[in-house]
């Protein structure tokens, strides 16, 4: 799309697809009858069959021999799809949350403490003009060596920003690390005395370069975080 | 009901999507030798050999466009009994997905005995989209051909291992 009147410069346009969202649509002279149902030119069909007009193109050299060389391999069997999770750290233990329970991983701002909170609540803090509940995650799985809350406060950390069931949580991590692709053979079940804890936030173990994390469950979490925060 | 719309020629047509696995751009194929007109040959999937049909040769007698939006669509395709295998179809401008209710679509009119894949058909703005009853595309022989020996199969799925890389 380099000048106007012209669609991707080697596929010729079909006859009936014009740019007219640059002539009389909204970024022309908006005098399109169409705008009165479609409000603006993005909802329009004629808009985005023009969007897909650029793969009207020929294949690139090396294109197809990429993809063949990509899908012949041996990948994630059909029966075991390919989960995702983010490992994180909090103090010295490495945990997981599968990715889909994250709305986004935040930078430090200041977390506001609320007076008379309980021990797992750290505060407020504000990410994109919202208030969101931080707590301590260590604090609430029970793990050894977790600075008090002041320190937590203080400290330079990640934010992680959770929602699940309808609950959105922030949590602040020593490290984040990407999320990472993981197969049903690399996830193991926890030892007994993990899943036996009180309460259980896991029943499964995920093997991760060269380290085992260990796969928190979204669910168990959040029913214990609605236990402590009403 | 959503459904995978793409273009045989200059007219679309429509899969149910619940057939499809996944969507893959255009790969190189190897050819099946003495293979009849409309079977493109067979690709690797994930480390097994799964044969490839042009929809556009198989019905026209034109093999695709070679373009990006001409797509490899996998798909599960009914065997005898309770068999399923996999299927490449190569459809041309396989770029768009609708959802769409079954009784939208209605019957055609006409019954061609040499296409029992074509089923009713929808009408929208940019006028009629028919829906292609994959469990009928392939005829007996074809069928017999791409299921029924997996030797052959395997023999151009070894043909393909000994291909030079790159």
């Amino acid at each position: 799309m380099s000048e106007p009147g012209t669609f991707a410069a080697n596929a010729p346009a079909p006859d009936d697809l014009t740019d007219c969202w640059r002539t009389n649509g909204v970024y022309g002279t908006r005098t399109c009858p169409q705008l009165t149902d479609y409000v603006h030119c993005r909802n329009c069909p004629i808009h985005a069959r023009a969007g897909l007009e650029p793969l009207n193109r020929p294949v690139p050299a090396g294109y197809a021999e990429h993809w063949t060389d990509h899908f012949e391999k041996e990948a994630w069997s059909r029966r075991s799809r390919p989960s995702s999770a983010v490992p994180f750290r909090i103090a010295g233990e490495w945990l997981a949350l599968p990715t889909k329970c994250f709305l986004e991983i935040a930078e430090w701002r200041p977390i506001h403490s609320i007076p008379h909170a309980r021990q797992i609540v750290l505060g407020l803090a504000n990410v994109r003009g919202e208030l969101l509940i931080c707590i301590s995650l260590g604090h609430l799985l029970g793990l050894a060596d977790v600075p008090p809350r002041n320190l937590l406060r203080a400290k330079h950390a990640p934010l992680l920003v959770l929602s699940w069931a309808g609950r959105r949580v922030g949590f602040p991590a020593d490290e984040v690390q990407s999320p990472s692709r993981f197969s049903s053979e690399q996830v193991r079940p926890a030892p007994p005395a993990l899943a036996k804890a009180n309460p259980a936030f896991s029943e499964s173990m995920l093997q991760w370069r060269q380290r085992t994390l260990i796969l928190l469950d979204p669910d168990r979490l959040f029913l214990a975080l609605n236990r402590n925060l009403t | 009901m959503l459904f995978l719309v793409f273009q045989i020629g200059r007219n679309r047509y429509a899969l149910d999507s619940r057939r499809v696995v996944q969507v893959l751009p255009l790969l190189k194929l190897k050819c099946l030798p003495h293979a009849p007109k409309g079977v493109a040959g067979v690709f690797m999937y994930h480390g097994a050999p799964v044969p490839a049909v042009d929809l556009s040769e198989l019905t026209l007698g034109e093999p695709a466009a070679e373009l990006l939006s001409t797509r490899l669509i996998v798909l599960d395709y009914p065997g005898s009994g309770d068999q399923v295998h996999l299927l490449g179809l190569i459809a041309e401008k396989a770029t768009e997905v609708i959802r769409r209710e079954p009784r939208d679509f209605v019957d055609s009119g006409f019954n061609i005995k040499a296409a029992p894949y074509l089923g009713p058909v929808l009408v929208d703005s940019r006028g009629p989209i028919q829906w292609l009853r994959e469990q009928h595309l392939l005829s007996q022989s074809i069928q017999q051909l791409l299921f029924g020996s997996p030797a052959l199969l395997d023999s151009a799925a070894a043909a393909i291992q000994e291909l030079p890389s790159g």
